[in-house]
């Protein structure tokens, strides 16, 4: 590129104070001023005139800067980080009042402080990241959490025949699943199956574990996904096409699983849905317990333990009520008025991320929101259903469900809003110049 | 010509270049000049904080053609809601104008 112009494109880069926007306004002006000369060029003109005359035709480099600062600002979401950061705080704080007297299930102040801290960092580091840069590294993304899933499992520890650690790691990979389909955008046939078959692993690490709910959260949420990749022909093998073979992966997916599930596991499971009673102190013991502890809850205050459970309180009759049961004990500790404001608090910022998500411009950015958002809101929906009594798999509640259930939903919160706050940029481009940009860019830092 | 005169209306100019098809900055430029005999002469750096407005406010997307890695072109394309927006700035502007004429060659008057 021509000296001159380089000048001129640093003299307009330093006017534009967020950098991420740099690179996409000054590449844009840099093709339109090489294109301003050559055809000056042609007209007959010099090519030290023709540079100087195309330059002249940009306008004053100060000015031109000006007006793309002024289009080119970061969205902030100071209102959602605080709001974020004020439910954690606050679920530490109610997890910390309702367990109070009860050791073994009471959080541990250091761990709970380590895992705010850890939270935050999380939150606001991936809020302040560029996420356009995962779509560089999507294999590098992807193996990392296969690994991390077969590592947890196999040197993890395993509590009632369930790798812990593996489940949380599985709680992550709608986002990583997210990333992965991103990276077939526009390659067919080919990119579409192989998008598809992405999530085989991911699935088989959520069946190793074994998490059924995380299997369903990385099945629905990757139809969703790919169904959002219909509407914009994302592959570019039609929209109708798309829609068809997500929902035919989907059939041939859920099918057999349904169809083997039915046998033993899934069944028992759907059936205590509708009738716990039929199994009192097995499968329907959780679901039957809830229930029982709600009939005797009031809008304000203590509930009142039914007669059946002679001198036994609360702590003693509902399982995981400290865990992915603690809507139930908000219930039953302090009345339905903070059940119901706990679950809305959560319904209304889940859903209304949902729709700024599925509203982003950028599609990367919107794949990758509705990737994070969506598990969260089904979870809560999921969590609010079981702690009414109705329970077939366990949910967690965010910010609720322990300390690294607190971290990993402000991480995916976090990656969430900073796909809000950057969507006004354009995605990175494939076989954009960024080494000779970096060195322009360089030239604006100095 | 007083640039002000073009200044509100030039959103209006580049949504209806976009409505024939999707157009890169210097293409706009360059038609906008051809077809206005040199009247409109856009400088590109108003152009482009205009396209990325624009763009921001959902009336036009773009894509950026990467034939010659060394000179991405970035093109601009018309959305439904852009289309909307120009038949909404296309009514005014003829109300406007038909009015501007009808004053300055002493018309119909209404008082």
């Amino acid at each position: 590129m021509p000296e001159r112009f380089t000048v001129y494109l640093v003299e307009v880069g330093q006017a534009i104070r967020w950098r991420r926007a740099r690179s996409f306004a000054l590449r844009e002006l840099r093709t339109h001023l090489i294109e301003q000369k050559e055809c000056f060029q042609n007209e007959g003109m010099e090519e030290q005139a023709a540079e100087e005359a195309a330059i002249r035709e940009m306008g004053e480099p100060e000015m031109v800067g000006k007006e793309l600062d002024a289009v080119h600002r970061p969205r902030e979401q100071w209102l959602w980080l605080g709001a974020a950061a004020l439910l954690s705080c606050a679920a530490v704080f109610l997890r910390f009042y309702l367990t109070a007297g009860f050791a073994f299930e009471s959080p541990q102040p250091g761990k709970v402080v380590t895992a705010l801290l850890l939270g935050f960092t999380a939150m606001v580091g991936l809020y302040f990241l560029d996420y356009r840069i995962l779509t560089r590294h999507t294999g590098k993304i992807y193996a990392a959490a296969v690994l991390l899933g077969l590592l947890t499992w196999e040197f993890g520890p395993h509590v009632n025949h369930a790798a812990w650690y593996t489940r949380q790691v599985v709680l992550l990979y709608p986002v990583v699943y997210a990333i992965w389909v991103n990276k077939f955008r526009g390659k067919g046939w080919q990119g579409f199956f192989l998008a598809v078959l992405g999530g085989f692993p991911l699935a088989l690490i959520a069946c190793m574990a074994p998490y059924m709910m995380g299997l369903f959260l990385l099945f629905g949420t990757g139809l969703v996904l790919l169904l959002l990749a219909a509407r914009e022909d994302f592959f570019g093998i039609g929209r109708r096409q798309t829609a068809l073979g997500a929902a035919g992966c989907a059939l041939a997916v859920a099918a057999p699983a349904w169809y083997f599930g039915s046998n033993g596991w899934m069944l028992r499971h759907v059936s205590m849905l509708l009738h716990p009673e039929k199994d009192p102190l097995g499968y329907g013991y959780q679901a039957i317990s809830v229930r029982n502890m709600l009939s005797g809850a009031v809008w304000q205050g203590a509930a009142s333990v039914g007669p059946e459970y002679g001198e036994q309180t609360y702590e003693y009759i509902v399982p995981e009520w400290s865990g992915d049961f603690f809507l139930t004990t908000i219930a039953c500790k302090l009345g339905w008025v903070f059940f119901i404001l706990t679950a809305l608090v959560l319904l209304l910022l889940f859903g209304w991320l949902l729709r700024r998500a599925l509203g982003e411009r950028n599609p990367f950015g919107r794949i990758l929101a509705v990737g994070a958002v969506l598990p969260l809101l089904v979870e809560t929906v999921g969590g609010i259903i079981q702690n009414l009594g109705y329970f077939v798999v366990s949910f967690p509640i965010p910010f609720f469900s322990g300390n690294l259930n607190m971290i990993l939903t402000m991480a995916l919160l976090g990656l969430l809003l900073s796909t809000m706050r950057q969507g006004d940029l354009p995605e990175e481009q494939e076989g954009a110049p960024r080494r000779r940009w970096r060195m322009v860019l360089t030239l604006v830092e100095e | 010509m007083d640039k002000t005169l073009l200044s509100g209306s030039t959103a209006l100019l580049v949504l209806k270049l976009l409505e024939e098809g999707d157009k890169y900055g210097y293409q706009m430029i360059e038609e906008l000049r051809r077809r206005s005999d040199d009247t409109f002469s856009l400088k590109a750096g108003t152009l482009y904080p205009l396209l990325h407005s624009l763009e921001q406010k959902g009336y036009i997307t773009a894509w950026e053609e990467n034939s010659d890695s060394a000179r991405p072109r970035r093109y601009y394309h018309l959305t439904d809601a852009g289309k909307a927006q120009l038949a909404e700035k296309e009514t005014e502007w003829r109300t406007y104008a038909g009015a501007m004429l009808r004053v300055l060659e002493g018309g119909a008057c209404l008082a």
